[in-house]
């Protein structure tokens, strides 16, 4: 029981929820999936804590290609990149390493091969001080 | 002391677009885009579109339409309502049920990928496009769109599809034993009755301007009545446009009739007890003419506060507090497009938000679980229409059809120790492939997994080094599986001991920070079970573990020459990616 959708702007006639691409105004482009979280203050607005680490956990059915941006208090930073072949499950761990109040983590899929299943993300810390 | 530990997910929340920071953050997602939960709370990358059909005018050398107004089941096939610019005209399709092709009036059906207007056109010098409404009705298809009529013209007659003719829809509404053309904003069935709404300009109390009417027909497609025992007008000021009818959705029991500023549910069991009773408390009215849908006996519709939801009589449910911001940003909310996708179980409204110039972001919202789910994700083309089509299956049907042919051409290639990438032509490309792998001469296989549609290449993992192993293949579509290609001698293979190099090492300075300046980053190379070694200057630094692709390291100010390579115990080391030369500044 598809989805279909006619253009407003042409004359083609879509069907919605096949394949890994999706078609656009001139092309095609990949579907590539965005996860963010909301930040997590384990020291409330004004502690301190160490980040450590993160894990993001992805199921796949043909490979994956990833990007995780750890977010210290709403800066972005360095991005890391991570990718896998074949089927399965893999826990992709980013390295945070850094000290601040709160951290958000975002999650994009750079690249569709196969199906994609983002099963969790946790993050490693170490909580240093409370707001005074 | 241990880390402690935080989990964001599992996602069963959906996503909120704006919360209070002190709510508890775990399973609620800020921002999801191309998402779908299947099954029990696992949050799946949606799946993308493919083309169809494409409507084309009626010029000597077809063209294509310029805008699609309408898509719905009709019968055993599809009615459609296209507008071209270039002509002026709207045109009707009748296409297939799995839009392969289209029908003529005769009825003859051709199978192609552009598809024809039947014969007639809709409506001629209609310089703009319509929005368009069909009800089926005892066999035909009654199509209105809203510039039908103004208080001062009408234009538009309300056409009737019969299946081989189009005509306009007379009535003898005034009850002068004379049938007068009707000019109705809109159509729609309930209960067996065919419904129209709003009405032309005539000379006569019955056929006069009326956007606020309501006029149904007799059961199974009997003849309009005369104004006043056919009929009943919405809302308490006669010919007010604040009161006129923006649209109608039949859900469940009600037909919910929408005017800019509250829903008129009409219930009832027939043409006797019919009856508008009073609007819905806080219900707010239709934002536009397609914003609402029915999933499940539930009327989802988009009202100027934002979406919401009603079922039967009770009190409209509204569903906007979880994303605000994306209510927000929404431009021109009387073009907001809603539809139900039973595959994901999704409602999903077609918006254009800021910097968007058109239907191309959707706000999709999830029944079963009840929680919104990639509200600003952008599928890819301005959307006029959407419906859910259900392709016709016969109940003895035959045997559901299965791959054409077979995958040709195994070829095994970038053999690893734990690798090799399996490749094939394809034998047919709208099927799926499932790779499977032994030892060779052993007498069972293992899946190694199964391709999205159309894919040529599987990398197949978790083997040992040192082994000969061979795989086979097969499509796999509608559930049917074709013969297999394999083992033979291009998909037979022996795994090396030496492991494969990881490769795309960079180092970033990242300048005094109070513990690590300098970032390494690679790709792993498709080896199960591998860590990666680092070195600086041909000195062992340390070792990450599998599936880890970047480290930080700590090193006094200098330049320095960076390389890493993958290790496993029971296999040989391999080779170095790197050096990779960069400047190192550590804290003053």
């Amino acid at each position: 029981m598809p989805l279909y959708v006619g253009e407003s702007d042409g004359g083609r006639v879509i069907k919605l929820g096949t394949g890994l691409t999706q078609i656009t105004t001139d092309a095609t482009e990949s579907v590539l999936p965005v996860w963010e979280t909301w930040d997590f203050l384990p020291t409330t607005e004004s502690g301190d804590t160490v980040f450590r680490n993160i894990i993001v956990t992805v199921s796949y059915s043909n490979g994956y290609l990833i990007r995780v941006t750890p977010y210290m208090d709403g800066t972005a930073l360095t991005a890391q990149d991570f990718s896998g072949s074949g089927a399965g499950t893999m826990d992709c761990q980013a390295f945070v390493a850094a000290r601040g109040a709160r951290l958000k983590v975002k999650v994009e899929a750079l690249a569709r091969t196969g199906e994609l299943e983002m099963v969790n993300i946790r993050v490693g810390y170490k909580p240093l001080r409370l707001a005074p | 002391m241990a880390l402690s530990y935080f989990s964001f997910g599992p996602f069963t929340k959906g996503v909120s677009d704006t919360r209070n920071t002190s709510l508890d953050a775990s399973g609620l997602l800020r921002v999801g885009r191309h998402l779908y939960f299947d099954g029990v709370g696992k949050l799946r990358a949606a799946n993308g579109s493919t083309v169809s059909l494409t409507l084309m005018d009626d010029a000597g050398t077809p063209a294509e339409v310029t805008s699609i107004c309408e898509i719905v089941q009709w019968a055993d096939t599809v009615l459609a309502v296209a507008h071209s610019t270039v002509t002026d005209k709207a045109y009707l399709y009748r296409l297939d049920s799995s839009l392969t092709g289209y029908y003529n009036l005769a009825g003859a059906f051709t199978a192609a990928s552009q598809a024809l207007p039947l014969a007639t056109a809709l409506w001629t010098s209609m310089p703009d496009a319509p929005v368009v409404t069909i009800a089926e009705m005892n066999g035909e298809a009654h199509i209105a769109c809203t510039n039908a009529s103004t208080a001062s013209t009408q234009s538009f007659p309300t056409r009737v599809f019969t299946g081989s003719a189009i005509s306009d829809l007379t009535a003898d509404i005034d009850g002068s034993a004379g049938a007068e053309t009707i000019y109705a904003l809109g159509v729609f069935s309930f209960q067996s009755h065919r419904w129209m709404w709003g009405f032309g300009s005539g000379a006569t109390a019955a056929t006069g301007y009326r956007p606020d009417l309501l006029r149904f027909g007799g059961p199974i497609g009997g003849g309009f009545a005369a104004s006043g025992s056919g009929s009943f007008s919405v809302g308490h000021r006669v010919k007010s446009l604040r009161e006129s009818v923006v649209g109608v959705c039949v859900a469940g029991e009600v037909a919910y009739i929408g005017t800019s500023y509250s829903l008129w549910p009409v219930v009832g069991f027939g043409f006797d007890t019919w009856d508008k009773s009073n609007p819905l408390d806080e219900s707010f009215g239709f934002i536009g003419p397609k914003a609402a849908c029915a999933a499940n006996g539930v009327c989802y519709y988009w009202s100027p506060r934002g979406p919401m939801r009603v079922a039967g009589l009770s009190r409209p449910e509204p569903l906007w507090d979880m994303i605000p911001a994306t209510v927000a940003s929404v431009v021109d909310p009387e073009k907001i497009v809603a539809s139900f996708d039973p595959t994901t179980d999704q409602v999903v409204w077609f918006f254009r938000g800021n910097g968007v110039t058109g239907n191309q972001l959707v706000c999709a919202f999830d029944i079963r679980r009840g929680v919104f789910l990639g509200p600003d994700r952008d599928i890819g083309v301005v959307v006029g229409a959407a419906n859910t089509i259900n392709p016709i299956t016969a109940p003895n049907a035959a045997a559901a059809t299965g791959p054409s042919g077979a995958p040709t051409t195994p070829v095994t290639s970038a053999v690893g120790t734990t690798h090799a990438t399996a490749s094939w032509t394809n034998g047919d490309a709208t099927a799926a492939t499932t790779v499977e792998y032994r030892v060779q001469g052993g007498t069972t296989y293992t899946t190694a997994g199964t391709t999205a549609v159309g894919a040529t290449t599987f990398v197949i993992t978790g083997l040992v080094g040192g082994v000969p192993y061979e795989w086979r293949a097969y499509h796999l579509k509608n559930g049917v599986a074709s013969s297999y290609v394999g083992p033979v001698a291009g998909s037979q293979f022996t795994t090396g001991t030496t492991l494969t190099a990881p490769s795309g090492l960079s180092v970033t300075d990242t300048g005094p920070s109070f513990r690590d300046n300098a970032f390494l980053q690679w790709t792993n190379s498709p080896e199960t079970g591998t860590s990666t070694e680092l070195y600086v200057d041909s000195v062992y630094q340390g070792v990450v573990g599998t599936g880890v692709s970047s480290a930080y390291l700590t090193l006094a100010d200098g330049t320095y020459n960076f390389s890493i390579r993958h290790i496993r115990s029971g296999y040989t080391a391999s080779a170095y990616n790197g050096p990779v030369s960069q400047t190192i500044t550590q804290l003053s």
